[in-house]
């Protein structure tokens, strides 16, 4: 058998066989580790929402881990997009399942992608309203994430953002201030841009230059924009440098979830429930 | 390479005298990229390590069987079916690090050390000295990352694992408080160069028939 090695049989049965094993030791690895990444993502999800409330890594191990601040802090809702209402039980009933159960359960990637149930996801007619590029339909239910400070006080409100930049789908965090104008941070936990270009929405110095921002112009437009070069004002975030592509996706996805497609029904009612107490 | 070498020869002889890096000026790109910090170090370290050794005793336990013309690819697939294997893990066991790590755990697979090694030393040996071979040189490309991390993160942010060392000089509360301003041009590429050229001299010094004939 060594004397033909080379004779094209051969060669074609070792390559076989070569495949055959690698992939079987490269899927029993990925099938065998799945749970473990799943719930790595999962925490990593939920620190990101801790981190764009200002709560880094070290204050989050100070005050007992990740699972204790979220659940002093978080209050996870559930809302109809188009209302901007709650809608625990509605969602509950659409998929199913127990009341108590469906905020643990609800996976709003997930909704998204039933295209042939109307009741849970819209498909985009017009391409033009699909401007952050998320796919062939919107959810019809999204999470908000809601931060109380230590007295109990709606403190800040979180939103599940994403869009496509240059390579991939960036999926992030916006946090604002209880006025609903005001961003106090941005975050963005998955993306495969560039590294060191596109890669730089990572970059703790430019996420920084979010807070502060304000998001709706006079008009209640949203104005908050990723500028090319340096930015000025109270609506242009800096660009990044070498990342045109993934700089206007940013800007677009921050268009729409904070839009009228996205939780601007959501905001529009809190906020003027905000201005009235004042 | 005509002598029989020993397993303690086979492990440590890369690390100072036949070191990848110092000597055959293998796998520098990874070595820049991954040694800002030292823990990505060790982790880079240690997954080079695993994947060196293994890919070169799977490779060399089937080197009687690998036609010659398919040979590259063969090594290829082996390679990059551990280095997946190895990224699974990391992802589920330490998924920070991961992160930090990124794209550089799969460009393991383009390591010039694992192929370097497959095909100069694995397809010749037997499967226990190219498991030995693979576990020296990985170590000798850990030994070099170690070092160019622990300098960079030093002087580069002032911590060694995280933990302040030099403290930094910053303002807190309107008080300066610390002494030492960080250098950037650590936690940048071209400073990993400057700590390995500084590293082949002293090796060179030490070991002087290294050095090339002009």
């Amino acid at each position: 058998m060594l004397r033909d090695r080379n004779s094209i049989p051969f060669v074609f049965l070792i390559a076989t066989l070569l495949c055959l094993v690698c992939s079987l030791v490269v899927a029993a690895a990925a099938i065998g580790l799945r749970d473990l990444q799943q719930k790595n993502v999962a925490e990593f999800r939920k620190s990101n929402i801790l981190q764009v409330a200002g709560f880094d890594d070290e204050k989050v191990r100070e005050a007992g881990g990740i699972d204790a601040v979220f659940n002093k802090h978080v209050t996870t809702l559930i809302v109809d997009m188009e209302t901007g209402e709650p809608a625990e039980a509605k969602v509950a009933k659409l998929l199913k399942i127990p009341v108590g159960e469906v905020i643990e359960k609800f996976d709003q990637l997930k909704i998204s992608k039933n295209i042939d149930n109307a009741e849970l996801a819209t498909v985009f007619e017009d391409k033009r309203e699909n401007i952050a590029s998320i796919g062939k339909a919107r959810e019809n239910f999204g999470n908000v994430y809601i931060w109380k400070n230590d007295a109990g006080e709606i403190d800040r409100y979180i939103f599940p953002v994403r869009g496509l930049g240059l390579w991939s789908t960036l999926l992030g965090f916006i946090a604002l201030e209880k006025d609903l104008q005001t961003v106090s941070g941005l975050t963005f936990y998955e993306h495969k841009e560039t590294p060191g270009l596109g890669g730089e929405v990572e970059n703790p110095t430019w996420k920084k230059l979010w807070i502060g921002k304000k998001v709706f112009d006079e008009k209640g437009q949203v104005a908050l924009r990723v500028v090319k070069g340096s930015a000025e004002g109270e609506y242009g975030v800096d660009g990044l440098s070498g990342a045109t592509i993934t700089s206007n996706g940013v800007t677009n996805l921050i268009h729409y979830w904070l839009g009228p497609s996205g939780f601007g029904p959501f905001i529009e009612k809190h906020k003027a429930a905000a201005t009235d107490a004042k | 390479m005509s002598k029989k070498q020993s397993a303690s020869q086979l492990i440590l002889d890369p690390v100072f005298k036949n070191n990848p890096i110092a000597l055959q000026i293998l796998g520098i790109c990874s070595a820049l990229a991954v040694t800002t910090k030292l823990s990505t170090s060790i982790t880079m370290a240690i997954a080079v390590t695993l994947v060196t050794a293994f890919s070169s005793a799977a490779i060399a336990s089937i080197r009687n069987y690998i036609p010659s013309s398919i040979r590259m690819i063969v090594q290829m697939t082996i390679i990059a079916s551990m280095v997946m294997v190895v990224d699974q893990i990391l992802q589920a066991y330490a998924f920070k690090l991961s992160k930090e790590l990124s794209v550089f755990v799969g460009l393991i697979i383009t390591n010039c050390i694992v192929m370097g090694r497959a095909e100069g030393f694995a397809m010749k040996n037997s499967t226990y000295d190219s498991f030995l071979d693979g576990i020296g040189n990985g170590l000798g490309y850990g030994f070099i990352l170690l070092v160019v991390g622990f300098f960079r993160e030093l002087f580069g942010s002032g911590t060694v694992l995280g933990i302040t060392v030099l403290r930094k000089l910053e303002r807190v509360d309107g008080v300066w408080q610390g002494w030492y301003e960080p250098n950037g041009l650590m936690l940048l590429s071209p400073s990993a160069f400057f700590i390995i050229g500084i590293i082949i001299w002293i090796i060179r010094t030490r070991y002087p028939e290294q050095v090339e004939k002009a």
